[in-house]
């Protein structure tokens, strides 16, 4: 049916020549080939389907594009209504889409462009003024001519979409514009076409009209279009003004005029096919593959021909892998580009007053990611709106601008791309959250007053939290942040939020840069190999459970490695893999340090092989639940492997976001109906062993020494965003009648680098325990048979593991150490 | 699929112990000799391995394992399914080559039968000799895809 649309329209515009009615001048289709016209005016109804299906899909993209140009262009406009260079934009491309309907006859598309177009020129001209009215009504426009360039690419005609009363009020706007502005200026210009010489608008028009050749004419296009683009401008300053004068004038206003309307000469691009460029990738993937395999191979059996021609082959695979995954990769612009839009929009459902800065939008990332990060990047500005910034009045009152700010940031660091969304809006209350966390039974209030900032700020994350007053249309259903985390996790990446109250907000995502071909570590496990994505490697480190026995510790049954002062969580690979079986004893450990998200932990593995660039392969349908594995692979010897998701056996692991004491807390609360809390002991140099009840302890901490400071007479550190008074065990008992044996000079405090604090909070306050070294945790039952207590502090004796323990009164050392500290919160 | 008497479809058939089953043709790519596989841990029971095939990396399901049945460890053969797109192999004894069934031949699965098979097999086409169980290709992910040790 719209074949035959196009036939007769076609054919007539040929018949019709220079007869077209006034005010339809689109532009003129000068036929080169006769015969083909013949051929076109015989066909009853059969086009040449295929070249018309192709250049309606060229122009369906190139209409796409110059939308995206034209909604950048109306709020611009918004902004500053007297610059009119944004009204060159917009005019130029829906002149186009509207010159190229005619050649399609795409008829209902072709009359809203027009009543578009005719206001546009009045705005142009200065005939009237841009206004807020204005402004919606071309929002709009521009969302149902999205809605007919759908409709164009999906059934190759313009009919089923409405546009309602959308010329009319175009009409109606441009009608009542004029008369308002007739009412106050006295200058009118008369349209610039009257002016131009009828060969220029020629040239104009088929310029215009050959969509793909823009790129070449965009040259010459500023040098016809100065004329034009003066005469707003200029009509402003010197009513008499004439063309010839102003093309000679080089003004200041006009230069930066013409540098918006020509486009950027550093877009030399050609249009591909998105298919191809798959196919593209697929290949280089394979010819890794084979590469990987050959280099193996020659390594292994040198040859004096192949070892360098393979060593040529790895340098340009590699080179060839590279320029090929830079074909995948997309400025992020793409996605910034919706974003002014959004934040119009929503400040105007919430009331608020918000103004966007994005930097950093030349910033690339794989195609394929750009795509997944779209919604949550949506999701997170408007809850930046709707939650962050405050009412306007709020703001004012608070001492801010009534106009909040939203920053969004891009760049690459450390082989990711990191986006961060920062507001200056009220913050984060993170009280609130845990309450609501509480209230809605997903977490004990005991569990949320141990919480720390950080692990109360994560609450937000949790399905089903919404801490706002109301649901609002745009967020509030609490259904939001759960998705954008999973969502950004499931491509790799990692979301984190940080917070002042008061003063603001900001979101920090992490995305990996490419998913496709990725460096990799070939580790052992069970004869069986694995891959570990390099992206989350920090270090390896070998373990020899003979010589480095004193960097294990042990908790709650966990094992932890020392690292540098920090207690490293210990996952054991084949544990993971196999659960039911029981690990195999070795003696050296080879311990691969990941850090997934806010997790850093040691994964032991059997052996560590390789380095090798592999090809991310999906995981398949069947086992995409396994969130232990992050995809497969082909390993150099032809086998088919899996390749870890270091995030997933985080969490497969336990390692769960609550820090390890309150993990061991839980744990723990579980033991208690049987009456018998376990224990914590520990040692110190000079007063041997003594045990408190682990559920006292909050955390096991271990903080490097040269940080303590000393204010108002007391020890300090910071800690976790907030100030941790510090007390030595040892000094808060007095002095044991009796030396006891000496244990082990090696955790006197006083010789080491780092202090082994346990934390104990309660009521908000918190205060850090130093001990000499942490030994052990033990069930309570241990302390069945209870000795005396030699001195104050000490509430009785017992023996653990044929050694005296003193069991310490906690409360009443805390007391001696900050007397304050149990009383009511002021 | 249009279902008239005298309309006939072609099945891939094949053995698993002296039962004879089948898969619609068209779902079929090929047919491959047991190759060597990596195991794939925590995975559904019915999840044998993956395979190297031409570089693509394919996940085999062992169809003793879905039908219920012991495994076994001889030399089986693999039957590549495409899938929505996807594809992944079928663990099965012997083959038996395509053949054609009549429609008018075929019965339903009786309802709720309980057990393993009666879940994949959409029905039975009877033959000159004996008869052949079609499985319904569906019927397969859905039991292993869903459930797994995450």
């Amino acid at each position: 049916m719209s074949l035959r649309v196009f036939t007769r329209t076609h054919c007539s515009r040929f018949r019709r020549g220079h007869d077209d009615p006034p005010g339809q001048e689109g532009p003129r289709l000068k036929l080169t080939h006769p015969r083909r016209r013949w051929r076109i005016q015989k066909t009853t109804g059969v086009c040449p389907v295929d070249d018309m299906g192709e250049i309606l899909v060229e122009f369906a993209a190139e209409a796409r594009e110059s939308l995206v140009e034209v909604e950048a262009g109306l709020l611009e406009l918004e902004s500053d209504p007297t610059d009119l260079g944004p009204i060159q934009v917009i005019f130029r491309a829906i002149h186009t889409i509207k010159g190229t309907c005619g050649f399609f006859g795409l008829s209902e598309l072709e009359r809203l462009t027009h009543s578009g177009e005719n206001l546009l020129s009045a705005l142009r001209d200065g005939q009237c003024k841009f206004n807020e009215d204005m402004a919606s009504t071309f929002l709009d426009l521009l969302d149902v001519l999205q809605l007919f360039i759908d409709q164009i690419e999906r059934t190759q005609s313009d009919k089923g979409v409405d546009s309602g009363d959308l010329p009319e009020r175009l009409q109606k706007l441009r009608e009542d514009g004029i008369a308002a502005e007739a009412g106050t200026a006295t200058v009118k210009a008369p349209a610039p076409e009257i002016e131009i010489t009828d060969d220029m608008a020629e040239l104009l028009r088929e310029a215009q009209m050959l969509p793909s050749v823009n790129d070449g004419v965009s040259e010459e296009e500023p040098a016809e279009a100065k004329p034009v683009e003066a005469k707003p401008v200029e009509v402003k300053a010197a009513p008499t003004s004439k063309p010839p004068e102003t093309k000679a004038t080089p003004a200041k206003k006009t230069a930066p005029k013409a540098e918006r309307a020509r486009r950027s000469p550093e877009e030399t691009s050609v249009r591909v096919a998105t298919e191809l460029l798959d196919r593209l990738v697929t290949l280089v993937g394979e010819l890794v593959l084979a590469r990987n395999q050959i280099v193996q191979r020659v390594g292994q059996h040198p040859d004096p021909v192949l070892t360098p021609a393979s060593q040529r082959l790895d340098h340009i695979a590699s080179e060839l892998q590279e320029a090929v995954m830079n074909t995948r990769m997309q400025p992020l612009k793409h996605v910034f580009s919706r974003f002014p839009r959004l934040v119009r929009d929503v400040t105007r459902l919430c009331g608020k007053q918000a103004g966007l800065v994005v930097h950093g939008e030349t910033t690339e990332l794989d195609r394929t990611l750009i795509e997944a990060i779209r919604d949550p990047l949506t999701h997170i500005l408007r809850n930046c709106i709707d939650h962050g910034i405050e009412a306007p009045e709020k703001r004012t009152a608070a001492g801010k601008t009534p106009q909040g700010t939203i920053t969004v940031d891009a760049y690459h660091e450390g082989g990711f791309v990191n986006i961060d969304i920062i507001d200056d809006g009220g913050g984060i209350d993170v009280q609130r959250l845990k309450d609501k966390a509480v209230s809605n039974g997903q977490l004990t209030q005991a569990v949320s007053d141990q919480m720390s900032q950080r692990e109360g700020l994560d609450l937000m994350f949790l399905a089903g939290l919404s801490t706002a007053g109301e649901v609002t249309n745009v967020s509030g259903r609490g259904v939001g942040m759960d998705v954008v985390r999973s969502k950004i996790e499931g491509i790799g990446g990692t979301v984190e939020v940080s917070t002042t109250l008061g003063k603001g907000s900001k979101f920090k995502l992490k995305i990996p840069l490419t998913l496709a071909i990725i460096p990799a570590l070939i580790a052992r496990c069970r004869d069986q190999r694995y891959a570990v994505p390099q992206a989350n490697l920090e270090e390896l480190i070998r373990y020899q459970t003979t010589k480095d026995a004193d960097k294990i510790e042990v908790m709650a049954g966990c094992r932890f490695y020392r690292l540098r002062g920090r207690l490293l969580p210990l996952l054991w690979l084949e544990s993971i893999l196999f659960p039911d079986r029981e690990p195999t004893e070795r003696d050296v450990w080879h311990i691969v340090v990941l850090k997934a998200g806010e997790h850093t932990y040691g994964l032991v593995v059997d052996a560590v092989l390789d380095a090798q660039e592999i090809v991310v392969k999906p995981l398949g349908g069947l086992l995409e639940s396994l969130n232990i594995f992050a995809g497969t692979m082909i390993t150099a010897d032809g086998r088919a492997s899996l390749i870890l998701d270091p995030t997933g056996i985080a969490a497969r692991g336990n390692l769960s976001r609550r820090s390890v004491g309150v993990r061991l807390l839980d744990a723990e609360v579980e033991e208690e109906t049987t009456d018998s809390c376990a224990l914590l002991i520990f040692a110190s140099h000079t007063d041997g062993r003594m045990a408190v009840p682990l559920d006292q302890i909050t955390r096991l901490e271990e903080l490097p020494k040269d940080q303590v400071e000393v204010v108002g007479g007391c020890s300090v550190i910071q800690y976790r965003d907030e100030i941790l008074p510090l007390a030595n065990v040892s000094e808060l008992l007095p002095e044991r009648r009796v030396a006891p044996r000496p244990l082990d000079a090696s955790i006197d405090p006083a010789q080491r680098d780092t202090l082994h604090v346990l934390v104990h909070s309660h009521g908000g306050r918190q205060i850090g325990l130093i001990v000499g070294r942490i030994l052990d945790t033990v069930p309570g039952s241990a302390t069945k048979q209870r000795g005396r207590a030699g001195r104050e502090g000490v509430l009785f004796t017992f023996v653990q593991n044929d050694r005296i323990t003193e069991y310490l009164d906690l409360q009443r050392l805390v007391q001696t150490a900050s007397p304050g500290f149990y009383d009511a919160a002021a | 699929m249009l279902q008239h008497e005298d309309e006939c479809r072609q099945l891939c058939s094949f053995w698993i112990d002296e039962t004879l089953f089948g898969v619609e043709v068209s779902t079929v790519q090929e047919v491959v000799r047991a190759m060597e596989e990596t195991p794939v841990p925590l995975a559904h029971p019915a999840i044998r391995a993956l395979i190297n095939l031409r570089g693509q990396v394919v996940t085999v399901v062992e169809l003793r394992a879905c039908l219920g049945l012991p495994v076994v460890k001889e030399k089986a053969v693999y039957v590549v399914l495409r899938h929505q797109g996807e594809l992944f192999g079928l663990r099965v004894d012997r083959m038996n080559g395509v053949i054609e069934v009549p429609e008018a031949e075929f019965e339903s699965a009786p309802e709720a039968a309980g057990n393993a098979q009666a879940s994949l097999v959409r029905g039975a086409y009877k033959l000159e000799k004996g008869i052949v169980l079609e499985i319904e290709v569906e019927r397969i992910v859905t039991a292993v895809g869903v459930k797994s040790a995450a």
